[in-house]
């Protein structure tokens, strides 16, 4: 069977074992004791096809999104090899020396050499074996180079399993096997339609193969180096046979190796794990849409990890192999290996043995992806792509938000959850943005959700930096964009540089811009505005491939330049998003340490690590933390609950106090930050390293204007607010093993607190820095107040918002006005017209005001209703003119009119008494 | 633009039909009804794609993500059944009436290769007593708890071999004067055909006071009397390694490290002689030791 361009292409990104599953890289499946070849191969391809059939259709969806960015090349597969390690069930799988037939001793330095039968089911196309062999012909010197000498020498059968692996839905990636039942190592790969596909993944199974039995036991040292080498291998045209398309072999990367420039969106903790795949969805056939858990963006970030590696040090990943292969207990072992990367780094470059600026451990801890923690609870995962193509008039930042929710329980398995979420736009002062009605809800099935919104242009024409906070229960994730920095409506040739800034101390009249360097040479210099910044840099300086770059953030206030931050960023060919954090690595001190016995404690940081054993210093088996949970309406107990999240409270019980104790991680100086509650009572803390009064703080619910702390009280909130105090010691402990709570008045750095949450939505909780680059923040809207006006007819309804408030105006403004999302000619659709075709108009409060609303689509002679619904503050009186008839007739909130229509279109003046 | 999404393509869709349907002939009406039939076994659309009946009115399901939007629906209907054109059947779902000119979201409707019922109880959260009344929701099935706060809901949608969807379904319940809540059938599988999953915990609206702290030993001590203000000691290895003091309903509480405990009950000249050991297993195990005082 060959694979053609119709059928549905394939993931597979995979490490198993059979083994036990106490290895983190193990795939249970018992190896017989008197298997035979028949039954290994029978078992190994059941196996495999549940990988593809899973990879199959996430794949689809991820081709689909992939699509609508323009990065996909259609008739390329995905496809990733698999491999497959056998060992007696209940051991681990063995490390070291191979002990099949024909296999050299463990040790490195041996070649592979491969073999094909020439008779037989398992022969490829003549053509075909003669690609592969041709590939790893031309890819070896540089596998040797960059990988090393494999751990094993000897014979290495590839077979043809076409046949057998392939799916109607499904293309298998190949596999490797270190003992195929018969005491040979095996490669089994499929037959790909597009020789470049097959060139890239047979380096893949190559290196896999390379590594033989011995290797690393986390997914994200593993499968990450692997594929990091195959990128890299792949991207040097000489490793390659001729005849290959360079360009068909970039997307193939693009599509399921390389995050390329999004790496600092993707960057996030629900990444991290043991392993990529969660058992328990090995073998599950994912959807089409939805479903498909986070392991493919795993996949993806591990080796773009690696690949920053690479830039400095090219031969890293040869040089941690040897270490690993001489003693393999090593790649079971963090510190160890810690030690021996950072070992290589300062053999390979004295001077200066950083990566990306920092020491290798310090590197290490700002990947998540590479954090092997086993970590339990509900978490989510936002994946950013910005449309670049087929953009149209008034498309101004236009990107996917991809939402997986999921949860993850004792065994590393994961649960994909449903739910509903209500992102949060903002603009760079941290004014909530309104798109369009359908981005106000990502619905959520099976762990996948998404939504596309439109920023729009807020400061006339000019970029600036957004925020989008996806919260899903009590679960979020914030990422920056810089809107209008990548592309537009009119923009030809996308830039290939941009990101956003945060925590730069900004005042009137201060400049600020990225300058690029490389080498210690200028490159390029990107103004910023509103904290944000995008330029097309182009080969400069090598900047579209594998380079360092050194980042200042520099700013100009009365003609002195002052450098904010200086980052240095690896990166790989293609764009660059740069999420530059003037103050972005700190540490936060418990100013009294903890105290011995139970307390309350917040998290106003956003700690590196993600295992809270290390965090606060107690042995995990004896660990007493608790987050209360209120849709258990009980407390969730360590290690069954999330790992320490910025802005949330936990209690503690510490056999001692600490008297100095601080937790190392991300700050977020200067910005505006939300927490998600959920209905009932939360465990909250803010998260920030100041001391947040109420009025600084602002409460979201749905899809509704932000309000005061003061005005959500009774409506979305609970009335107080409370914080715990540790009550008497314990006669026999001397520590407080007990307490009570007390009414609280503000929220205090590091301090824990409980509020509740009246609306069953449950509401997000955005503390407000006080900061002097928020010091020019726009007012916080007040209530005032706001009317859906609908028209119904035949089950198809239409909306646009009116309403009033402080900041509203009688002319267009985009931080309480929005326009209407892109009209469907011929379809019902209502407005307000101010300067433009409206969905929410919002005027100056306590002003008389009139509204012209137009209704368009009507069909003449049908009979519409409308409706002007509260939405916000109290109902007012009106007066409503249908400007074709002049009737006029005082309506109130939820009142209902039937409108005939005369023409396709209809309006009516809206007269609302100051 | 290529990027609006099904639900702008759905009102889209709902345009043009309206369009050429005419539907202004008189009559009591139609409604549109939207949602999306969800397969359990994959969490995505069911494949073949299902067909949505309400009345005489049918839909496909989209391939893609297994959304419908059924127009011109007679109104009134309450019942909406999906032939998923595979062997998993046909499945039929209780839905709110639709009043004429009117669309009406039902949501995900969960359908899949087995159908279990699904029960469990529904408690308010301070007192453990059973609500009575309280509407609960799963996969699309509704239904309403008895006196003794059980509901049972069937039939729902349950996988063959995979549960990561299934578990992931969101349950939500609701009762007057109290907060609503979610659950889900996590980690429980079918035995007999019924899933019945952990009881789930309702919160008065009138609660405003926090949840008092964690604990991982517990339990009443009776009679109520004598367990009020009762001292008890937890000892490990025959030392005293913590005490507290019951509460006014005869309930104490530990939050202690895992091992192997003894405790010690003493209030006024009762005591307990047993002296009971508990065992906490992991520092996520909850324990509960009730004692009788002598």
């Amino acid at each position: 069977m060959r694979f053609t361009g119709m059928r549905v292409p394939l993931i597979v990104a995979l490490t198993a074992c059979f083994a036990a599953t106490a290895s983190p890289t193990v795939l249970t499946l018992p190896a017989s004791t008197s298997r035979s070849r028949a039954s290994t191969v029978q078992q190994a391809d059941a196996l495999v096809k549940g990988f593809a059939k899973a990879s199959t259709q996430l794949t689809l969806h991820s081709r689909n999104l992939r699509t609508r960015s323009g990065r996909y090349h259609t008739t390329i597969p995905f496809s990733l090899p698999t491999v497959v390690k056998f060992a007696k069930p209940g051991e681990q799988p063995t490390r070291g020396g191979g002990g099949g037939s024909g296999i050299e001793p463990c040790g490195g330095g041996g070649d592979l050499v491969l073999q094909f039968d020439t008779t037989g089911s398992e022969v490829f196309p003549t053509a075909y074996q003669q690609l592969l062999t041709n590939v790893f012909n031309s890819a070896k010197p540089t596998l040797d180079i960059i990988f090393g000498m494999p751990a094993i020498g000897g014979n290495v059968h590839v077979a043809n399993f076409d046949a057998s692996i392939g799916d109607r839905n499904a293309v298998a990636g190949g596999y490797f096997l270190p003992d195929n039942g018969a005491g040979v190592p095996e490669i089994r790969f499929p037959v790909y339609n597009a020789n470049e596909t097959a060139a890239v993944n047979f380096i893949h199974c190559l290196l896999l193969a390379y590594l033989g039995p011995d290797g690393y036991a986390w997914d994200g040292f593993e499968e990450g180096l692997v594929r990091a080498v195959t990128m890299k291998v792949a991207r040097t045209s000489a490793a390659l046979p001729g005849g290959l398309d360079p360009a068909v072999i970039e997307t193939v990367l693009q599509n399921s190796y390389d995050v390329e420039g999004g790496y600092d969106w993707s960057n996030q903790r629900p990444l991290s794990g043991p392993l990529f795949i969660a058992p328990n969805l090995r073998a599950l056939p994912l959807p089409v849409s939805g479903g498909s858990g986070p392991y493919l963006m795993r996949y993806m970030m591990s080796g773009s990890a690696w690949s920053k590696v690479l830039v400095e040090y090219p031969t890293f990943a040869s040089s941690l192999n040897a270490q690993v292969y001489a003693t393999p207990a090593l790649g079971s072992n963090l510190a160890g290996l810690t030690t021996a990367s950072q070992t290589i780094l300062t053999n390979q470059r004295p001077a200066n043995a950083t990566v990306e600026g920092m020491s290798f451990a310090a590197w290490l801890q700002h990947q998540y992806v590479l954090d092997p923690t086993a970590t339990q609870g509900s978490k989510v995962l936002v994946d950013i792509t910005p449309l670049t193509t087929g953009l149209t008039t008034g498309d101004f930042g236009v990107f996917i938000v991809e939402a997986t929710y999921f949860s993850t329980d004792a065994a590393g398995n994961e649960t994909l959850l449903s739910g509903t979420s209500y992102p949060i736009f903002w603009d760079a002062s941290f004014n909530r943005i309104v798109t369009s009605a359908q981005d106000e809800q990502i619905d959520i099935t099976a762990s996948q959700g998404s939504v596309v919104p439109n920023l729009p242009d807020l400061f006339s024409g000019s970029a600036y930096r957004g925020a989008i906070d996806v919260p899903v229960g009590d679960q979020l994730q914030r990422v920056f964009v810089p809107v209008g920095a990548i592309a537009r409506a009119t923009t030809t040739t996308p830039n290939d540089f941009y990101g956003t800034v945060e925590g730069a101390n900004f005042v009137a009249g201060d400049t600020m811009r990225v300058d690029v360097l490389v080498g210690g040479s200028a490159i390029a210099s990107a103004p910023v505005t509103n904290n944000a910044f995008g330029i097309t840099v182009g080969a400069a300086g090598g900047f579209n491939s594998y380079v360092s770059l050194t980042l200042n953030v520099v700013r100009t206030r009365g003609g002195a330049d002052t450098t904010l931050l200086t980052r240095t960023v690896n990166k790989t060919p293609g764009s660059l998003n740069a999420d530059l954090r003037v103050v972005g690595d700190g540490v936060f001190n418990y100013g009294a340490g903890l105290p011995g016995g139970l307390s309350l404690v917040g998290l106003p940081i956003d700690p590196y690590a993600s295992d809270a054993s290390a965090i606060l210093g107690v042995p995990a088996a004896s660990l007493l933390l608790a987050r209360f949970d209120s849709a258990l309406a009980n407390y969730g107990l360590y290690p069954s609950i999330e790992p320490l999240t910025l802005g949330h409270a936990y209690f503690v019980n510490l056999p001692a106090a600490q008297n100095s104790f601080g937790i190392t991680g991300r700050l977020a100086p200067g910005i505006s930050t939300a927490v998600p509650l959920k209905p009932g009572w939360n465990m909250v803390s803010p998260p920030l390293t100041e001391v947040v009064p109420l009025t600084s703080t602002r409460v979201v619910h749905a899809a509704d204007f932000p309000t005061s702390y003061a005005d959500a009280l009774g409506t979305t909130l609970g009335t107080d607010f409370f914080t715990f105090q540790p009550g008497p010691a314990d006669p026999i402990t001397g520590l407080p093993e007990g307490g009570s709570f007390v009414q609280a008045t503000e929220f205090d750095p590091g301090v824990g607190y409980f509020v509740r949450v009246l609306a069953p939505e449950g509401v997000s909780l955005v503390f407000d820095a006080d900061t002097a680059l928020l010091r020019s923040r726009k007012p916080i809207p007040a209530p005032g107040w706001q009317l859906r006006f609908s028209a119904t007819a035949n089950g198809t309804t239409s909306s646009s918002i009116i309403g009033e408030a402080p900041n509203g105006s009688n002319t267009l403004n985009f931080s309480v006005d929005s326009t209407l999302p892109p009209a469907i000619a011929g379809g019902l659709q209502v407005y307000s017209v101010n300067g433009g075709q409206l969905f929410r108009d919002i005027r100056p409060l306590y002003t008389r005001q009139a509204y012209t609303l137009h209704v368009d689509g009507l069909t003449p002679g049908q009979s519409y209703v409308i409706k002007f619904t509260s939405l916000l503050g109290r109902t007012k009186f009106f007066t409503v003119v249908d400007r074709a008839t002049g009737r006029a007739r005082t309506m109130f909130s939820g009142a209902t009119w039937t409108l005939k229509a005369y023409g396709p279109t209809a309006a009516l003046f809206v007269v609302v008494p100051r | 633009m290529n990027r609006i999404i099904l639900l702008m393509i759905a009102v889209a869709s709902a345009l043009s039909l309206n369009g050429c349907g005419g539907s202004g002939g008189g009559g009591g009406g139609t409604a549109t009804i939207t949602g999306r039939v969800i397969y359990v076994e994959t969490g995505g659309a069911p494949n073949p794609a299902a067909t949505v009946q309400v009345g005489s009115s049918t839909i496909t399901t989209d391939a893609s993500d297994g959304s419908f939007t059924l127009l011109n629906a007679p109104t009134g209907v309450t019942t909406l059944t999906v032939n998923t054109n595979s062997a998993a059947g046909v499945w039929t779902f209780k839905i709110a009436a639709a009043a004429a000119t009117t669309t009406e979201d039902v949501g995900d409707l969960w359908v899949g290769p087995q159908k279990v019922t699904l029960t469990g109880a529904v408690l308010d959260s301070s007192t453990s007593s059973p609500i009575s009344g309280a509407t609960v929701k799963f996969g699309g099935v509704s239904g309403t708890t008895n006196a003794s706060g059980i509901f049972s809901l069937t039939p729902v949608a349950y996988p063959n071999t995979n549960f990561a969807a299934f578990w992931g379904i969101v349950g939500n319940v609701s009762a007057t004067n109290y907060f609503a809540n979610t659950f889900s059938a996590s980690p429980n599988t079918a035995a007999g055909g019924t899933v019945t999953v952990a009881s789930v915990l309702l919160t008065p609206l009138s609660n405003t006071t926090p949840p008092p702290p964690p604990y991982n030993i517990w339990g009443r001590i009776t009679p109520t009397a004598e367990g009020a203000n009762c001292k008890v000691t937890l000892l490990q290895n025959g030392v005293a390694v913590r005490q507290t003091t019951a509460d006014a309903t005869g309930t104490y509480y530990f939050w202690i490290v895992p091992g192997t405990y003894t405790l010690h009950f003493v209030s006024g000249v009762h005591t307990d002689a047993s002296d009971p050991t508990v065992t906490v297993k992991s520092t996520n195990d909850v324990e509960r030791q009730d004692v009788v005082l002598n």
